[in-house]
């Protein structure tokens, strides 16, 4: 089998996404060991981690002031940060690129949030289209306890700033059933490889693997 | 973008370069209406504290991109705009914006953004009820801004637009840079509709053009949504 990428970059891009808890970032810490192994040059690609801007977004949502829009603009900036100075070059570079979400996160999220969806695909149209996105499908039920066996519900990810519930564990359910639903609405137009969360972590490795294959096969 | 209708208040933009004079213009309105008994706001592009740091540090890195920086004066303005613009306009206010959205919408322009990709990012601000364009040649300028720099500073690198690569020389960079950016002021101020007004003109003529103009807007405005009970 032959890959075609669906950009001219001599890299290949590959993309987790899904909500927090789905263990996608340690399925991430896998596959990067695995490629690094096999030769190849590896990039990876943290949401909200860019050096300059993801602090003040940090900072912002520790003091709770961010509206919807704001939300969304500064985690588009730091976003096209990356995508310049991180993702763009190492794709230029032909290395395989792991992003621990991308797009797709920002538009579940905010439409979630209540924003346009039209607004935001205008917004993310410079971003290049992944070689492969998974979708680690989890309930949020599951997710929420995953989440808290390490750490406490954050503000922004419970969804408390839209007053869905003043219980957070609830407003964490009501609204990533939202993202959720605005995932699965966009996973047959973007080809997203759905991944049952529920799935040992070996066989889901073995899996990714195996869709990866073809991908990678093709670098020159 | 969506018009201001719906408010109570009434939005007014004032665009134009840096020297064209809209800070004097903007401060002279605001007293005049304020001893008419109307509620005026003048909202300036004072960037967020949190947004300017980050700003300054990915400049001074060389870090240009664009399309970051379209989104970082993107999330600056929709903070003025949600906390400052919205309450005056729904506490029915005149709020006079100096500088709007049009300035970050000329440079990234200039800077290869295209133009329906940035007025997008821009969709969830508001039309004002006018936008006045301070246009002022750029010959005049540059008398303008020696003049403030001897109290001030020099025009930084950006404001040079030193990162286009116009001219290895700041001060011919500066120029080029500026022609261009009045030229889409200027294309702008006819796509948007906006009054031009001659910047050259004596301040006091200038004012006179602009009190004339806001009067009419404020007279109709009143007219429009009489019924409802405004505070204009």
């Amino acid at each position: 089998m032959s890959h075609t990428p669906p950009h001219q970059y001599p890299g290949r891009l590959v993309v987790v996404e899904g909500i927090d808890g789905s263990g996608k970032s340690t399925q991430m810490d896998l596959l990067s060991d695995y490629l690094q192994s096999k030769g190849f040059g590896v990039l990876k690609s943290a949401w909200n981690s860019s050096p300059d801007i993801s602090p003040i977004i940090r900072k912002a949502k520790k003091k709770q002031i961010l509206t919807p829009y704001a939300f969304s603009l500064l985690h588009a900036a730091d976003f096209s940060f990356r995508y310049t100075y991180e993702i763009l070059p190492a794709m230029e570079a032909g290395m395989v690129v792991l992003s621990d979400r991308y797009i797709y996160t920002a538009i579940a999220r905010d439409c979630a949030r209540g924003i346009p969806k039209k607004w935001l695909l205008s917004n993310f149209r410079f971003a290049i289209v992944p070689d492969v996105t998974f979708f680690f499908r989890v309930d949020p039920e599951i997710s929420y306890q995953r989440i808290t066996r390490t750490r406490p519900i954050k503000f922004y990810e419970a969804g408390m700033d839209l007053n869905l519930s003043a219980n957070p564990r609830e407003s964490y359910i009501l609204f990533q059933s939202k993202v959720l639903s605005e995932y699965e609405a966009m996973k047959n137009e973007n080809g997203f490889h759905i991944v049952d969360a529920t799935m040992s972590l070996e066989k889901t490795q073995a899996s990714m693997r195996r869709i990866l294959a073809p991908i990678i096969r093709s670098i020159s | 973008m969506e018009r201001t209708t719906q408010y109570p208040g009434l939005l007014i933009a004032i665009e134009g370069t840096d020297g064209s004079g809209k800070t004097t213009q903007a401060e002279l309105l605001k007293h005049y209406y304020l001893a008419r008994g109307v509620g005026v706001v003048v909202s300036a592009c004072n960037t967020v504290e949190l947004i300017r740091g980050a700003i300054s540090n990915l400049k001074q890195q060389n870090f240009l991109d664009p399309v970051t920086f379209s989104f970082l004066y993107a999330a600056d303005f929709v903070d003025r705009f949600e906390h400052q613009i919205i309450p005056a306009l729904e506490a029915g206010q005149l709020v006079i914006a100096e500088q709007y959205v049009y300035t970050v919408f000329g440079r990234a322009i200039l800077r290869g953004i295209a133009p329906e990709w940035i007025a997008n990012i821009f969709d969830f601000a508001l039309v004002p009820a006018k936008t006045f364009y301070l246009d002022l040649p750029v010959e005049a300028l540059l008398e303008r801004v020696h003049w403030k720099t001897r109290q001030e500073r020099f025009f930084d690198y950006y404001e040079a637009g030193m990162d286009l690569n116009l001219s290895n020389r700041k001060k011919d960079s500066f120029v080029i840079y500026q022609r261009r950016l009045i030229d889409m002021y200027r294309e702008m101020a006819r796509t948007y509709t906006m009054e031009t007004i001659d910047a050259m003109q004596p301040i006091v003529r200038q004012q006179k053009t602009l009190r004339a103009k806001i009067d009419n807007l404020l007279s109709a405005h009143r007219k429009g949504i009489g019924q409802s009970g405004g505070d204009l």
